[in-house]
């Protein structure tokens, strides 16, 4: 009985989804890579925001978590990147910020994210909103 | 300048010298309007405000040049000065397409004859400058306050994370469990910092500090606060002197004040000095006070910005100062609290060279039983402090 349903699930192997998270800050980034890594995603961790255009559109992410406040390039010009590009414009994306005021929260949606967690995030909570991000992007007829 | 209301008996019927009135009371702008709102006639600036000759002006309503969210309310005014016949106050923002918005303080009175108000005449002070100044005031105090939710709301992100991550105990190896515990306790020590801060502006604010003054031990309190400061110090290579003279005559403020300034200093040079910089207090005994010196080698401050350090939640714009952890609260305090000990505190800095902060203190508060008694030494309202040393 056991054999079959494993077998089963070999067939249609599940490929772990390819999280990509960007923060200026080397302790969010690790600690980001850590937990998301251990709760069964591929992580992909860029510090430097100017390099995370060109890195989302050559590895196509299945999701992207970015910071907002980041002195070089913030969260929110990169989303404008991200979405004017047609190879990165379907990336689902969320902005994980320290500002939390309303208004922040309604501009990054504004700017096409699908959502904005505020520090200090449950881990959970952040798991929660980044699966729930990849069912939405998923095709409804996958034929994968 | 206020703007008086047209005075009513003159006002009576719009002969040459009500309109003379009305232009000479009036600081910008000046017209007269039909009670529904038509141009009668409109002084040479109010032509101008809304590019028309002064022909033309004649027979448009004055709320056809108006942003739609001011027609309603200007209609209402209007409508109430003729109902109630009273004159009415109020400010309207002019927005042409060919210049920017120019906002006027105006004054409607009405001009009444056998008892019905047959005109509106209104003067007006143009306040475009105020108005945007109050803006910005309010912004940079809406940016401050942001800016210490967001050094809250980044430190206890930390520790909540990898508080969490040091739970998972299969997730992490010996080492990263070390480092880890490192970052939660420093981000633990931080906010233990901002919150102390918080605490003490409030306590200084509601005038609450204990300002009794003790017998101080200069060389004692500058050891304690080396020590404070020594682990953070060590972390970034910063060597951290303590130069004080053995033997002091006494000193008499309130210790736990003196302690905090000499923190807030210290930290203030630690935190905006490079890797393997230098920060030394230097204590200079003198026969009526005592002057000690904080000085580093660290980034320095704009001159520009020497003005305003000493304010509440300023933080300076280099990029070391960017990244200084902190609430930018801490020289305010610094300065609150020297000031209450009937002291002075002043900054001299070159960029690149490092900064200067030089306290000056009297050997002994003998007026501060007196000046605490009024409680008008309660350091509430912060003048402009010019900052540099004399």
């Amino acid at each position: 009985m056991r054999t079959t349903e494993t077998r089963h699930v070999l067939k249609a192997p599940m490929r772990k989804p390819r999280v990509m998270v960007v923060d200026d800050d080397p302790r969010y980034l690790e600690l980001l890579e850590v937990t998301l890594e251990s709760e069964g995603f591929d992580v992909r961790a860029v510090q430097d925001p100017r390099a995370a255009f060109e890195t989302a559109a050559k590895e196509s992410p299945d999701v992207l978590v970015t910071d907002v406040s980041m002195p070089e390039l913030d969260g929110y010009e990169l989303a404008v990147r991200l979405k004017a590009d047609p190879r990165t414009v379907n990336i689902p994306l969320l902005f994980l910020s320290a500002r939390g005021r309303p208004h922040e929260r309604q501009e990054a949606l504004d700017r096409g994210a699908v959502d904005y967690v505020t520090k200090p995030f449950n881990i959970d909570d952040l798991v929660t909103q980044i699966r729930r991000a990849l069912d939405a992007a998923k095709p409804v007829n996958a034929s994968e | 300048m206020s703007l008086e209301p047209l005075d009513n008996r003159s006002a009576e019927t719009l002969t040459a010298e009500t309109w003379q009135q009305v232009l000479e009371t009036a600081p910008d702008i000046a017209y007269v309007l039909r009670p529904d709102g038509v141009f009668l006639d409109a002084n040479p600036r109010m032509c101008r405000l809304l590019q028309q000759s002064r022909r033309k002006l004649i027979g448009m309503k004055v709320t056809s040049s108006l942003e739609r969210d001011q027609v309603a309310l200007a209609e209402r005014i209007l409508h109430e000065i003729a109902e109630r016949k009273t004159p009415i106050r109020s400010t309207r923002t002019y927005h042409l397409a060919s210049s920017d918005a120019q906002t006027f303080e105006i004054m409607e009175s009405p001009l009444v004859r056998d008892g019905k108000v047959w005109a509106i005449a209104g003067i007006g002070r143009e306040i475009t400058q105020e108005v945007a100044l109050e803006h910005k005031l309010w912004d940079s105090a809406e940016s401050r306050q942001s800016a210490i939710d967001f050094a809250l709301r980044t430190s206890l992100g930390l520790v909540k994370g990898y508080i969490y991550t040091l739970g998972q105990d299969t997730l992490i190896d010996a080492e990263r469990r070390a480092r880890y515990t490192r970052i939660v306790a420093d981000e633990i020590d931080n906010l233990a910092r901002i919150v102390e801060d918080l605490l003490d502006m409030r306590r200084l604010e509601g005038g609450q500090w204990d300002v009794t003054a003790d017998i101080v031990n200069l060389r004692d309190c500058a050891d304690i606060v080396s020590g404070q400061c020594r682990e953070e110090a060590a972390r970034r290579s910063i060597e951290l002197v303590m130069d004080v003279p053995a033997e002091m005559h006494p000193l008499y403020v309130p210790r736990e004040a003196l302690m905090r300034v000499l923190y807030n200093v210290v930290q203030n040079g630690i935190q905006h000095t490079l890797h393997s910089g230098k920060v030394t207090l230097s204590v200079a005994d003198q026969e009526a006070y005592v002057e000690i010196v904080v000085s580093d080698n660290g980034v320095g401050i704009p001159e520009a910005e020497l003005p305003f350090i000493f304010e509440k939640y300023y933080r300076g714009t280099s990029s070391a100062a960017a990244t200084a952890q902190g609430t930018g609260l801490g020289l305010a305090i610094s300065r609150l609290l020297v000031e209450a000990m009937g002291g002075k505190i002043c900054a001299r800095s070159k960029i690149g060279d490092g900064s200067e902060f030089r306290i000056v203190l009297p050997r002994r508060m003998i007026d501060m039983e007196q000046v605490n008694e009024t409680s008008s030494w309660r350091p509430s309202s912060v003048e402009p402090n010019p900052a540099t040393c004399a």
